[in-house]
C-alpha cells in the first residue's frame, strides 16, 4: 500500500502517458475517458486494493465504463500485473488487449465489459459473492457518468441498498461529458449525490484528480453500513490542454501536429513529477 | 395435454432435489417465484435464493458476478422477458465470459394462453443459438426435466432453458437422455418428423391415434445447440422427407436448424410448420396451437396429405 502523494503523482503521470501512447500508437481508442480515470484508478491499484496474488479472496473490480480499458492496461503493466510489452499490441488482431475488457484474456480484469450499465450489477454479483463465502474484501466498480444513463444502474442501485451490500463500492468517473455533448444537456442528472442518498447509498464527493481526496474519499468507505459511490469529478481528457473538457475526444485520435503537442505537454507533467 | 400435472410445480421441485446435491447452487429470479415455482427452493434454501425484483437485466448481471466467483446460476423468468428484455446482458455478461448461468425461461411458445401476445414467446430459440457458448435446451416432457437441469448446470458455460407449460408424460426410456443427443422416439421408413419441446407429444399422440405409428420415424431434439444433426441427416437419407413441428417462430427455430443442416441435400424435402412470422393473441392453449394448425387434428391432416404425395 502507498500513501507518499508524491509517488503517486508521479506513477499517475507515467499511466496518463503510456495511456496516450498506447491508444495512439492503436490508431483508435477513447482518449478522453481514459485520460480522466488516471488518478482514480493509480490511487485503487497503488494504494486501496488488496489483491492478494489473485487468489479467490481479494478486492474485485468492475470497469464498466470498459471503453476507459487502456488507463486500467497501462495500471496493469507499470504493476507489473501483465507484461508492458503488450500495451503496444492494444486493440490488434488477436492481441489480449481488447478494445473493451475481456476477463477471459487479461490477468487483472475481473469482468468483461463495454456494453454500458451492466457493471454495478456484477459487482453486486461479487460482493454478494465475497459475503456469501464469508470473506472481508470489498467489490469497487468503476462508472461514468454517461453511463448512468442506462437504467439497469438505478436496479442496481435499489437492490444494493435493499440488501445493504456494504462491501459494495462504486465509482463514477464524472466528466460532465458523453459522446454526443455535456451530460447536462444529452440526460441531466440533476443532483448525482442527491440520487444516490435518496437511493439509500452513502455518497461522498471529491476532486477525481487529486490523489490526496481520492485517498480520504477511498478511506472513508471502510466502515459503512450501506453501499458507498464516490462521485469523483474529473475532467475528460486530462492533462491534454486541447483535449480538456472537449467533447471530440471522445473517441477520435489527434493528427501528428498535435500528437507532438500532447507528448510535450504530459512530458513535462512527467518531469515535473519525476524530480521528487 | 397438461394431464393435470403442472410442468412449473415439477421443475420447483426438480430445483429443490438439485439443491441438496449442489450446494453452490443459488437461484435468482424476478418476482416470478410463485409462478416458477422458485419459491420452493426459496423456502428450502433460503441463503442461496436472491429475488431481485422485476428487473431482469439486474438479475442477469449479478448472476454473472456470482458465476465468476464460482457459483453454479439459476435464473429465472417468463421466457418472453428473460430472452428478450435481458438479452445484452445475456450476450455481454454471461455468454461472451462463457459463464455457468442457466437461463430458464417458463412459459415459452403459445403455453401462457391468455396473456396474449405481449408475454408468448416465439422467437426465443432463434435468438438463444445465435449467441455463441450458449447451450439451448428445449425439453418435450415433465419427467425429464431434472435429469436435464441436472446436466444443464454441470456445463461449464451459459444455457437457456425453454420451458412450456403442460408438457407430456415421456414414452421413451430417462436413461438415454443426454444433452446434445436427439430421440428416435418412433422408427418408420416412409416419413421423418422432427420435433421439440411440447409438439412432441402432440405429433406422438397424432401418430398413435391415426395409427402412423409404424410410417413415420419421429426423432425427437431436446437440445437444440449443440444439435444433434447426425441423428437428422441418417433418418432424412433414408425417408427423403423431413416434417418439422414447432411452437416458435418459423424463421429461426427448429425449421431453420433442420433446413440448414440439410441445405447441400437436393434429394431430401424439408418441410416446416410452426408459426410464420405472426404475434400470438389471447386464448386458451388448445385453442391457440389449432389457430396456427398446430393441433393434433392438424397433424394427423398434414401427415396424411404428406404421405400420400411423394
Amino acid at each position: 500500500m502507498v500513501n507518499n502523494i508524491q509517488y503517486l503523482k508521479k506513477c499517475a503521470s507515467i499511466i496518463r502517458k503510456d495511456t496516450f501512447e498506447s491508444i495512439v500508437n492503436a490508431n483508435s481508442g477513447h482518449l478522453g475517458g481514459s485520460l480522466s480515470l488516471v488518478e482514480i484508478l493509480t490511487v485503487m491499484y497503488y494504494s486501496v486494493l488488496n489483491l492478494n496474488d489473485f487468489k479467490d479472496e481479494r478486492d474485485r473490480v468492475v470497469l464498466s465504463k470498459g471503453h476507459g480499458v487502456p488507463a486500467l492496461y497501462c495500471v496493469l503493466a507499470n504493476k507489473g500485473i501483465i507484461d508492458k510489452q503488450l500495451l503496444w499490441t492494444l486493440r490488434n488482431i488477436d492481441s489480449p488487449l481488447q478494445g473493451h475488457p475481456d476477463c477471459r484474456k487479461v490477468k487483472g480484469i475481473d469482468m468483461s465489459s463495454g456494453s454500458l450499465g451492466q457493471g454495478l450489477s456484477v459487482g453486486i454479483g461479487f460482493a454478494l459473492g465475497q459475503k456469501l463465502k464469508g470473506q472481508k474484501y470489498k467489490t469497487y466498480v468503476i462508472l461514468g457518468d454517461g453511463e448512468l444513463n442506462e437504467g439497469q444502474i438505478w436496479e442496481a442501485a435499489m437492490f444494493a441498498a435493499t440488501n445493504k451490500i456494504n462491501n459494495l463500492v462504486a465509482i463514477i468517473d464524472c466528466n460532465k461529458l458523453q459522446l454526443d455533448g455535456t451530460t447536462e444537456e444529452i440526460l441531466d442528472i440533476g443532483d448525482l449525490e442527491g440520487k444516490w442518498k435518496s437511493f439509500g447509498w452513502s455518497a461522498i464527493d471529491c476532486d477525481g484528480h487529486n490523489v490526496e481526496e481520492l485517498l480520504k474519499a477511498f478511506d472513508s468507505t471502510k466502515h459503512q453500513d450501506r453501499p458507498t459511490v464516490i462521485i469523483a469529478h474529473t475532467i475528460k481528457g486530462k492533462g491534454i490542454s486541447f483535449m480538456e473538457n472537449n467533447v471530440e475526444y471522445h473517441g477520435m485520435i489527434p493528427n501528428d501536429q498535435l500528437k507532438s503537442i500532447a507528448r510535450s505537454e504530459l512530458e513535462k507533467e512527467m518531469e515535473e513529477w519525476g524530480k521528487i | 395435454m397438461g394431464q393435470n400435472i403442472s410442468t412449473n410445480n415439477l421443475y420447483g421441485n426438480a430445483l429443490v432435489d438439485i439443491g441438496k446435491k449442489y450446494k453452490k447452487l443459488i437461484v435468482m429470479d424476478a418476482d416470478i417465484s410463485r409462478a416458477s415455482y422458485t419459491c420452493l427452493f426459496k423456502d428450502s434454501f433460503q441463503n442461496r435464493f436472491i429475488n431481485v425484483g422485476i428487473a431482469e437485466q439486474n438479475m442477469i448481471s449479478i448472476a454473472a458476478g456470482l458465476a465468476s466467483m464460482g457459483y453454479i446460476l439459476i435464473v429465472n423468468s417468463l421466457a418472453k422477458f428473460i430472452s428478450t428484455r435481458s438479452l445484452d446482458q445475456i450476450i455481454n455478461s454471461v455468454a461472451y465470459p462463457n459463464l455457468n448461468v442457466n437461463i430458464v425461461g417458463i412459459y415459452s411458445g403459445l403455453s401462457i394462453g391468455k396473456d396474449g401476445a405481449t408475454h408468448q414467446c416465439l422467437e426465443d430459440i432463434a435468438i438463444m443459438r445465435a449467441i455463441p457458448n450458449m447451450t439451448v435446451i428445449c425439453p418435450g416432457y415433465n419427467d425429464e426435466i431434472e435429469t436435464l437441469l441436472e446436466q444443464c448446470i454441470r456445463i461449464d458455460g451459459p444455457v437457456y432453458i425453454r420451458l412450456c407449460e403442460g408438457l407430456g408424460k415421456m414414452t421413451c426410456s430417462k436413461e438415454k437422455l443426454a444433452i446434445g443427443k436427439g430421440i428416435k422416439i418412433t422408427s418408420g421408413n416412409d416419413l421423418t418428423i422432427v420435433t421439440t419441446g411440447v409438439m412432441t407429444s402432440i405429433v406422438y399422440r397424432a401418430l398413435e391415434e391415426a395409427e402412423l405409428i409404424s410410417k413415420v420415424e419421429l426423432i425427437y431434439l431436446h437440445t437444440l445447440k449443440p444439435i444433434d444433426k447426425y441423428i437428422i441427416i441418417e433418418s432424412a437419407e433414408k425417408n427423403k422427407k423431413v416434417l418439422t413441428f414447432e411452437d416458435h417462430n418459423l424463421l429461426g427455430g427448429l425449421g431453420s436448424i433442420v433446413s440448414d443442416i440439410l441445405s447441400e441435400r437436393k434429394d431430401i424435402i424439408v418441410k416446416k410448420y410452426g408459426i410464420n412470422d405472426s404475434f400470438g393473441c389471447s386464448g386458451t392453449f388448445l385453442e391457440l396451437i389449432k389457430k396456427f394448425s398446430l393441433s393434433k387434428e392438424d397433424i394427423i391432416d398434414i401427415i396424411k396429405r404428406e404421405l400420400l404425395t411423394e
